[in-house]
């Protein structure tokens, strides 16, 4: 279960914008369960290129309900094999081989909850917060909705004909504002500003947007230097960490430290099995395991996914990366298996 | 004590004369509900403060630079000193006057004077304010006690759909429509008048008949009790007209009248076709209580009063008047103000509990059940001993 890979059928490929690309699938009804989704989860595709299997997490872009289908939205990466090949070469009617949703970066509608919930969206982070944002506007109808869309220029928003029908349909539940750093000269679309998202322009934004539930939740999702930018301005607000929560979507993930790791003997709880293996100097924990012959699930690889998650029970590690974990999930023990570098010559870990 | 067949009365006397019974209702109800502490435009800007009391608990909120309400216990984590008085301004941080101890906007301890010297080794984030809850509901600011507090929404969600149909947010405060009494009465004596329907017809017989008290629908959700009754028939006809106020907009045509729920513990909301106000009780001991009235109209210009004021002047004059025809200035019988009417009763009641000889009369099928069921959930709430 935890780790299958299921061809599915594309149902419709619909072009957002420019470059951006929706792709529908048919869930048959006997994977219904398998792949029922909470707002902001991923699935993996699984593509063979060069006989080699290439694995890439992608976040389901709608919310699940109201005859919505499951579907991812993709903008090509310039190195992304997989990225690329779904933009330009899927159509309705391929197969495609699909992992079930998963991931931490999610939003629970809470119905007998009021809460301020704010977006902070750059680019392809938009695909997160639109499950997110139609799953709380339909369950959850007392929050009140801020989202703060960074973009280039216009054309390259994604989501904006239906963003707009949202807020249309929703005018008391959902404001949306845009932000431009490179508009287009020619363009009709006057965007709420123009420039980075600054300090600056956080404060003003939040002095405008005030928050009337006291349950203030802040979800960022864009490329790491702006997530860090907002992380940080809105910290400068006096806005409490444990309301921030970030995810990376496109850019690079920053540069990578040293790894001082040693080599060690790992006592794996592998789904209730005990496993011992040895780990190599310089080996991830999930390259370890994978080299043991065994299949533990992941996706991205770089720290963004969460796919890889385990628990460490005893023993140290250093993780390179670790977007896909809140604060409170490291300090119980949480590590990202494919980030994760031995740095005590014992240690144990369990895959649940 | 004869009690009736119909149940009265459900509370004993002492409920309403004793300091032990007031004690733990400040214990088990004040300090347990979500309590009204203000209107959300009291609080605007970064830094600004109140200060409110919630039972046992003195508890401020201040706002943060994210705009955001943040409440905590007002006592300083060192030997208890109120940090915080009434209401004002700080700037980043909230400094105990006795000895500087410092918290910043999320109640965390940042410095205590000589701490070297004085506490060698004391880990400061163990020494954070206490958090209470604080969130915006119909545009009234509400504390509650307990950092994890059940939801406002959860509290009040009920009765909500037999509220008025408006936003009171999008209201704006007058200053006419302030007042604050002391009234020589227990908190329940208070609550029981407001809610009772037999009185309206009676007591008031001159001074709200513009209302017609013959098609109350009103009933207890939860712990609330909701109310609404129509405009009577003769202002219903034209009440665009004669309003004596700018009629404020969203209430639909044949629900036009007034919703007066009695939220507990002892928050009544007055929400008419033309005005909105907080009647809020606050019980200050067995037999005395403040009544602090707060109004809200509809957001139109100075004008638009006026002119309504003029064009019905000459309307209620001919409908409206006094129930005796003394002198207004000694008898409150004669003042023509309803609310004068309603504090002579409860003192008038108060002051009988006293005599040995007062025994609880019969009590009316329908129009003082509401009584009888808020001193059932009175009883309630009394008994829940945690
Ligand atoms: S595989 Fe995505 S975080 Fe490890
Ligand atoms: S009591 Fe507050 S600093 Fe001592
Ligand atoms: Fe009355």
């Amino acid at each position: 279960m935890r780790n299958v890979v299921y061809p599915l059928r594309v149902s419709e490929v619909i072009s957002e914008t420019k470059q951006a690309k929706t792709i529908r699938f048919d869930v048959p009804t006997e994977l219904i369960d398998e792949f029922h989704w909470r707002p902001g989860q991923h699935i993996t595709i699984e593509l063979e290129a060069n006989g080699e299997k290439l694995r890439r997490p992608f976040t389901i872009s709608a919310a699940q309900g109201n005859g919505r289908s499951l579907q991812i939205t993709v903008k090509p990466n310039p190195d992304g094999i997989v990225s690329k090949y779904l933009c330009s070469a899927v159509k309705a009617g391929h197969q495609l081989n699909v992992m079930p949703p998963f991931g931490g970066f999610t939003l629970v509608p809470r119905s007998d909850h009021q809460r301020t919930l704010y977006f902070f969206a750059g680019g392809s982070g938009i695909t997160p917060a639109m499950a997110m944002i139609e799953a709380a506007l339909e369950d959850e109808p007392r929050s009140k909705l801020y989202v703060l869309y960074a973009n280039r220029s216009a054309d390259g928003i994604i989501f904006k004909e239906h963003l707009e029908q949202l807020a249309e349909r929703y005018p008391s539940q959902l404001e949306v504002r845009h932000i431009l750093s490179k508009p287009s000269m020619w363009s009709m679309f006057s965007p709420w500003k123009s420039g980075r998202i600054s300090k600056d322009v956080i404060l003003e934004y939040l002095s405008e947007c005030r928050p009337i539930a006291q349950d203030a939740q802040y979800f960022i999702c864009g490329p790491d230097s702006m997530n860090n930018d907002v992380r940080g301005a809105l910290q400068n607000c006096d806005v409490p960490a444990d309301r921030i929560h970030a995810e990376s979507f496109g850019g690079d993930t920053g540069a990578q430290t040293e790894v001082t790791s040693v080599p060690a003997l790992l006592k794996l709880d592998y789904y209730g099995e005990a496993i011992e293996l040895e780990v190599a100097e310089g080996q991830s924990i999930m390259n370890a395991v994978r080299a043991a012959g065994l299949e533990p699930p992941y996706s991205c690889q770089s720290g963004i996914c969460g796919a890889c998650k385990a628990q460490i029970k005893s023993g140290a590690v250093h993780m390179q990366a670790r977007m896909a974990l809140e604060d409170a999930e490291v300090a119980k023990g949480a590590i990202l298996t494919c980030q994760s570098y031995a740095t005590t010559p014992e240690l144990s870990v369990s895959f649940r | 004590m004869s009690t009736h067949s119909n149940g009265m009365p459900v509370l004993p006397k002492e409920a309403y004369t004793s300091q032990e019974w007031f004690d733990r209702e400040q214990a088990l109800i004040f300090s347990k509900t979500w309590a009204l502490a203000g209107f959300q435009e009291d609080i605007t800007e970064p830094g600004q403060y109140i200060s409110v009391q919630a039972g046992l608990n003195n508890i401020f909120i201040v706002m943060g630079r994210d705009h955001r309400l943040r409440a905590f216990h007002n006592i300083c984590r060192h030997r208890g000193t109120q940090l915080l008085r009434a209401e004002g301004k700080t700037q980043k941080a909230i400094t105990c006057p006795y000895h500087d101890w410092t918290y910043d906007l999320e109640g965390n301890l940042i410095s205590v004077p000589e701490q070297e010297k004085e506490f060698p080794g004391i880990d400061l984030s163990c020494n954070g304010l206490k958090k209470a809850s604080v969130d915006i509901w119909r545009g009234m600011l509400w504390v509650h006690p307990d950092e994890n507090a059940p939801s406002i929404v959860n509290w009040f969600g009920d009765v909500e759909p037999y509220l008025a149909p408006y936003d009171p947010a999008g209201l704006i405060e007058t200053e006419e429509g302030y007042s604050k009494h002391e009234i020589k009465a227990n908190w329940k004596i208070i609550v029981e008048n407001y809610i009772d329907g037999y009185h309206l017809a009676h007591l008031h017989s001159h001074t709200l008949n513009m209302y017609d008290h013959s098609k109350i629908e009103c009933e207890f959700i939860g712990p609330h009790f909701a109310f609404w009754e129509p405009l009577a028939d003769f202002y219903a006809a034209e009440v665009e007209k004669v309003t004596p106020m700018p009629l404020i907009p969203g209430i639909p045509k044949d629900r036009m009248g007034a919703w007066v729920p009695m939220l507990f513990p002892g928050i009544g909301l007055g929400e008419s076709e033309n005005s909105w106000s907080t009647f809020h009780i606050t019980p200050v001991a067995p037999d005395r209580s403040i009544v602090e009235i707060r109004t809200r109209v509809a957001n139109e210009s100075t004008w638009a009063f006026t002119k309504a004021a003029m064009a019905s002047a000459s309307f209620w004059d001919k409908h409206l008047g006094t129930k005796y025809n003394g002198d207004p200035n000694v008898d409150p019988m004669s003042s023509g103000d309803f609310m004068l009417e309603d504090i002579y009763a409860c003192e008038q009641q108060q002051k009988s509990l006293q005599s040995p000889y007062f025994e609880h009369g019969p009590s009316s099928k329908h129009g003082e059940k509401p009584v009888r069921d808020h001193q059932s959930v009175v009883a309630k709430w009394m008994e829940s001993d945690q």
